[in-house]
C-alpha cells in the first residue's frame, strides 16, 4: 500500500481534465474523483514507461488516460507487480552520468574499431562468395561508365597485341574463368594510368603504354593490376562503401540534417585509406605474379618512379591525402618483400627455376663481407653500368638539389640487392635513388681472389646540371 | 543540422495540400445566418441546415447555438472562465483577444544526452534491434517535455511495428545495394518505384505519426488521401520544368497546406491559408544566398589559382570553396526554416483556435550556427545538445490562441479513443520522420 497518485484523467472523448487520485490496492487501481470511483484490474491497465522526467500516462482499458508526474509513485507500483523491468533498467542507465560517459566512450569506440577493422574484414569475405559471373556483371557496369569518362584508345594493332602477349605471359598460372580482358583507353595524353574493375576488366591507358620503358615493366604493370583482380580490390570497395554507409547512417541516423559537406570529408579520407591498403596488397600480390613468370620485379618499382614523375605536382603535394602509398614506400616494400618470396620459391620449386630466381635473391647476411673485410689484395666492386637516378619533377622546378646515401649489396654476380636509405636531404629523392641503383652493373668485389658479396654504401647526387641533359632518357654512364 | 523536424510534433513544420474534403471557406467566423440566431422556445427551434463544408465541429456547435437561448450580447465578455455559454464562433466577442497560450519546453540538454548516449548505444550493440524502442523513447522524451495549457503531449507508437516497418526498409535497401550493383537498371527501376510510391509513404509516414501523438487523452489524426498526396508531390512536380523552376516556392507551399490540412485533433480541423507571397519572397532571399556565396567563393577559387598557377586545383585548394558552400546551404536552409515557421504557424489554425509565431530569424541562424559548430568539433556527439536547445528556443516562439474553451474539443470516430491504439490494422509503422 503506498500513498495515492495525483494526477488527471481524460475522458478520452473530450479536452475536460479531470483531477484524480489513484490507489494500488491488492490487484486493482482505483481511481476516484469527485464523481465517484472506478476500479480496474492493475494488468488490464498499460502504463508508459519511464523517461526522465516526463510525466507518466496510464492507459485504462475503456479508453480513458491518466497522467501524472508522480514517476516514483508509479515505479513504486510496478516495481511490487514485477512489470516494467526492461524499461526500468533502461531508465536506470539513463540517470546515471558515469554510464553516459562509458557509452560515449564504448561509442565512439566501437564505431571507431568498426570502421576500421570490422568492415574491410566482412567486406572481404563478402567480396570472395560473389559468384563469378554477378561479379562480372558488375564489372561490365562499371566499364560502361569507364567507356564514357574516357577516350579510346589510339593504339595501334600491334601496340595492343603486345600488351596482351605480356599479359599472356602472366596468366598462365591463372584459372580459365578468371583470364582478366583487356580494355584500351585513352586519359588524353596526361596522367597515365592503368586500373582493374571487378570481373577481370584491365583498363589501360596509351599513356602507360608509352611511359613503360621496355615489356617488362609493363608486365609489372599488369601484373599489379592482376593483383586487384584476383584480391577482389573492386567488389570489396563496392562493399566497404555501401556497408559504412549502412552502418553510419543506422548509427547516426539522428545527423542526417547535418550537412553532406561535413559528413563527406571524413568519408573520403576513409575511402582513401581502403585505397592505400590495397594498393600495397596488389604490388605484394604482383611480385609474386612476376616471379612465377621469371619478371623481376624491379620493374614494378621502376615503373612505379616513372608513373610518380608524371603526375601532376601539385597532387603530390598532398601526400596524406593521397590514394597511393607513397612510391619510396612502396619500393621498399616490393624490395622486402620480393627476396621472402624469392626464398619461398627457391625452397619449393625446382633447380631451373632456383637458378633464374637466385639472380633476384639477396645473400644471407652472414655471408656478406664489409668492404674493409676484403684486405689487401681483396678488390671493391667495380661499376660497369650505372643507371642515373630520374630527376623528380617537383624538386626540379624547385630547383632543388640534393643528394641520397643508399647502402646496398654487391653479389657474386656483380647485381645489386638490399637497396637501403642510409639518409637523404629531401624524401622525395629516395625513391628515384633506389629505382636507379638496383638497376646498377658490377665486377664483383674480390677477396683473396674469389667473388664475395660486399656490402657498400654509395651517396647519389641530384645536381640540376646534370638532370637537364638526361631528364627523361637515363643514360647509360660508363664508370 | 537542425532538428529532426521529425523528432517534434510541433517543430517539424505543420504539414500542407490542396483542396481536402474540409476546405475552409470561411463559413466559420461569420454568424450562421440561419434562424437559429432568433431565441425560440427549445421546442420550436429549427435546426440548422449543415453545410457541405461544414466540419462536426462546426455542426455541432450550430446545433448548441440553435438548441440554446442565444447569450444577450455582453460588451466585454468574460473569456476564459464562460464554461457554460462559451463565446461561440457565432458570437464572436468584440475587439478582446483571446489570451495566448504558450508552449513550454521543460526538456534539459544533460538528461537528454545521457537518454540519447545509452540508447545509442544499445542499438549498436544490438545491431540495430533496438533502434525502434531508441526512437520511441527519443520522441516519448520531446513530446513529453512539450507542455501546453498544464498538460504534456504523448507520443505512443508502438516500437514492435516500427521494428517491422525497420525490417522491411532494410530489406529493401539491401536488396537494392546488392542487386543495383550487379543490373544497374534495377537502379532505373527502383527509382521509377520509389518515385511512384512516394506519396503513400508520404501519406503513411504523416497518419502513423499523427495516430500517435496524443494530448490530454485524444489522438491527433491525419486523413490519408493517396490521390491527393501524389497530385501535391508528382502532378504539381511537373510543372516545374515548364515554368523554369519558378513553380518552387508555390509548391512547396502547397505541400504544407497538404499536410496542415489532413490533420485533425478530434473534431478539430487544421486549416491553412498561407499565401504564395511569403514563400517565393523567402525562397528568393534564400536562393540570393546561395547565388553570392557561390560568387564570393568562386572568385576566392580564383585568386588563389592565379596566386599559385597550377592548372589543377588540389583538395586543399577547394576546400575554402566547399566550405563557404557547404556554410551558405546551411544558413539558406535555417533561414527558410524561421521564415516560413512564422508565417505557417500564424496561417495555420485549429478550428477557430490560432496559433501566434513570432521566431526571429537572426536568433535562429545564431543558435543552428552553434549547433553546427558544436557538431563538427563533437563529431556529431552533441547533437542532443542541440536538439534541445533548438526546441526550447522555436516552442518559445510559438503560442497558442483559443478561441474558446478548448475542453470543447470533442473525440470524432472511433479510433481515436482507444487507449491502446494499435487498432488501424496496419502491419508495419512507416516512419521516415517527414
Amino acid at each position: 500500500m503506498s500513498a495515492p497518485v495525483q494526477g488527471h484523467v481524460f475522458s478520452g472523448e473530450n479536452l475536460a481534465p479531470q483531477p484524480v487520485s489513484v490507489a494500488h490496492e491488492a490487484d486493482m487501481l482505483q481511481v476516484i474523483s469527485e464523481s465517484g470511483t472506478v476500479s480496474y484490474a492493475f494488468n488490464s491497465v498499460r502504463i508508459s514507461d519511464r523517461i526522465g522526467r516526463v510525466p507518466r500516462f496510464l492507459y485504462f482499458p475503456d479508453g480513458k488516460t491518466l497522467e501524472t508526474p508522480d514517476n516514483d509513485l508509479v515505479d513504486a507500483w510496478e516495481n511490487s507487480r514485477r512489470r516494467g523491468r526492461a524499461a526500468g533498467i533502461i531508465h536506470w542507465l539513463e540517470q546515471r552520468s558515469r554510464v553516459a560517459a562509458g557509452a560515449t566512450v564504448l561509442l565512439v569506440a566501437s564505431v571507431s574499431a568498426l570502421l576500421f577493422f570490422g568492415l574491410p574484414v566482412l567486406a572481404r569475405r563478402a567480396a570472395f562468395v560473389v559468384p563469378a559471373s554477378i561479379e562480372r556483371k558488375a564489372g561490365e557496369a562499371a566499364m560502361q561508365s569507364v567507356r564514357k569518362i574516357l577516350q579510346p584508345s589510339g593504339l595501334s594493332p600491334a601496340e595492343r597485341a603486345l600488351v596482351q602477349r605480356q599479359l599472356n605471359r602472366l596468366t598462365g598460372s591463372l584459372p580459365s574463368n578468371r583470364k582478366p580482358e583487356l580494355v584500351f583507353q585513352s586519359m588524353g595524353g596526361k596522367n597515365p594510368n592503368a586500373f582493374a574493375l571487378p570481373g577481370g576488366f584491365i583498363v589501360v591507358t596509351d599513356e602507360i603504354v608509352k611511359l613503360a620503358k621496355n615489356d617488362d615493366e609493363l608486365a609489372a604493370v599488369l601484373a599489379h593490376e592482376i593483383g586487384h583482380q584476383e584480391c577482389r580490390h573492386g567488389l570489396q570497395s563496392v562493399f566497404r562503401g555501401s556497408a559504412a554507409l549502412l552502418v553510419v547512417s543506422s548509427i547516426t541516423g539522428d545527423l542526417s540534417t547535418l550537412t553532406t559537406f561535413s559528413s563527406t570529408i571524413p568519408f573520403l579520407l576513409l575511402q582513401r585509406g581502403y585505397s592505400r591498403e590495397f594498393e600495397a596488397e596488389a604490388d605484394q600480390h604482383a611480385i609474386g605474379v612476376l616471379l612465377a613468370a621469371k619478371i623481376d620485379p624491379h620493374n614494378l618499382a621502376k615503373i612505379l618512379t616513372a608513373l610518380e614523375n608524371e603526375q601532376p605536382e601539385n597532387e603530390r603535394d598532398f601526400s596524406y591525402l593521397s590514394t597511393h602509398p607513397s612510391t619510396a614506400e612502396r619500393i621498399r616494400a616490393i624490395e622486402a618483400q620480393k627476396h621472402a618470396f624469392g626464398a619461398v620459391a627457391q625452397a619449393a620449386d625446382t633447380a631451373s627455376v632456383t637458378i633464374k630466381l637466385d639472380q633476384t635473391r639477396s645473400p644471407a647476411a652472414a655471408d656478406v663481407a664489409e668492404l674493409s673485410d676484403l684486405g689487401r689484395d681483396g678488390t671493391p666492386p667495380q661499376p660497369v653500368s650505372q643507371v642515373a637516378p630520374d630527376y623528380p619533377t617537383a624538386l626540379r622546378r624547385a630547383e632543388i638539389q640534393g643528394s641520397v646515401v643508399v647502402e646496398y649489396i654487391v653479389d657474386r654476380e656483380g647485381n645489386v640487392h638490399d637497396v637501403q636509405v642510409i639518409r637523404s636531404s629531401h624524401r622525395d629523392f629516395e625513391a628515384p635513388a633506389i629505382a636507379a641503383v638496383v638497376q646498377w652493373k658490377f665486377v664483383p668485389g674480390r677477396k683473396s681472389g674469389r667473388p664475395v658479396n660486399v656490402r657498400v654504401q654509395q651517396e647519389v647526387s641530384f645536381n640540376l646540371s646534370d638532370a637537364e641533359s638526361d631528364q627523361r632518357k637515363p643514360a647509360e654512364r660508363k664508370p | 543540422m537542425g532538428y529532426g523536424p521529425d523528432e517534434h510534433p510541433f517543430m517539424s513544420e505543420p504539414p500542407v495540400s490542396e483542396e481536402n474534403p474540409t476546405s475552409f471557406p470561411d463559413a466559420r467566423g461569420n454568424p450562421p445566418a440561419s434562424p437559429a440566431e432568433i431565441p425560440a422556445s427549445p421546442s420550436q427551434v429549427e435546426l440548422p441546415l449543415p453545410e457541405t463544408t461544414d466540419t462536426p465541429a462546426d455542426m455541432r456547435r450550430a446545433m448548441e447555438d440553435a438548441l440554446s437561448p442565444a447569450p444577450p450580447p455582453i460588451p466585454e465578455p468574460p473569456l476564459v472562465a464562460a464554461m457554460e455559454t462559451p463565446p461561440l464562433a457565432g458570437t464572436p466577442p468584440p475587439a478582446a483577444t483571446p489570451p495566448l497560450q504558450s508552449f513550454n519546453f521543460h526538456g534539459d540538454a544533460a538528461e537528454y544526452f545521457r537518454i540519447w548516449i545509452v540508447n545509442t548505444l544499445l542499438t549498436l550493440v544490438t545491431f540495430g534491434v533496438f533502434a525502434a524502442w531508441a526512437k520511441v523513447r527519443r520522441r516519448r522524451y520531446l513530446r513529453g517535455n512539450t507542455e501546453l495549457m498544464g498538460h504534456r503531449f504523448d507520443y505512443r507508437a508502438d516500437p514492435r511495428r516500427i521494428l517491422v516497418g525497420n525490417i522491411v526498409v532494410l530489406i529493401l535497401f539491401l536488396g537494392y545495394m546488392v542487386v543495383g550493383q550487379v543490373y544497374p537498371l534495377v537502379l532505373v527501376g527502383t527509382f521509377l518505384v520509389a518515385i511512384a510510391l512516394l506519396p503513400w509513404i508520404v501519406v503513411r509516414s504523416l497518419a502513423f505519426n499523427a495516430h500517435n501523438t496524443a494530448y490530454r487523452g485524444l489522438r491527433f489524426y491525419y486523413h490519408q488521401t493517396y490521390g491527393m498526396a501524389a497530385m501535391t508531390y508528382l502532378g504539381q512536380a511537373l510543372a516545374l520544368p515548364f515554368t523554369l523552376g519558378l513553380y518552387y516556392p508555390a509548391w512547396i507551399r502547397n505541400q504544407r497546406e497538404f499536410v496542415i490540412a489532413n490533420h485533425r485533433f478530434g473534431d478539430a480541423f487544421f486549416r491553412f491559408n498561407g499565401k504564395n507571397g511569403p514563400f517565393y519572397a523567402t525562397y528568393v532571399l534564400a536562393g540570393a544566398m546561395v547565388f553570392g556565396a557561390v560568387m564570393v567563393a568562386g572568385m576566392l577559387i580564383g585568386i588563389i589559382m592565379t596566386a599559385s598557377k597550377h592548372k589543377v586545383m588540389t583538395m586543399a585548394e577547394l576546400l575554402p570553396f566547399f566550405a563557404i558552400y557547404g556554410t551558405t546551404i546551411y544558413v539558406a536552409k535555417h533561414f527558410i526554416y524561421a521564415r516560413l515557421f512564422n508565417h505557417v504557424w500564424n496561417h495555420t489554425r485549429l478550428d477557430d483556435h490560432r496559433f501566434v509565431a513570432n521566431m526571429q530569424t537572426g536568433r535562429w541562424l545564431g543558435l543552428q550556427l552553434g549547433n553546427l559548430g558544436a557538431l563538427i568539433v563533437s563529431c556529431g556527439l552533441l547533437y542532443p545538445w542541440a536538439m534541445v536547445r533548438s526546441a526550447r528556443y522555436a516552442l518559445s516562439c510559438l503560442q497558442f490562441q483559443p478561441a474558446g474553451p478548448i475542453e470543447k474539443i470533442a473525440r470524432l470516430g472511433r479510433d481515436e479513443g482507444n487507449a491502446l491504439g494499435e487498432t488501424t490494422g496496419e502491419f508495419f509503422g512507416l516512419d521516415f520522420g517527414l
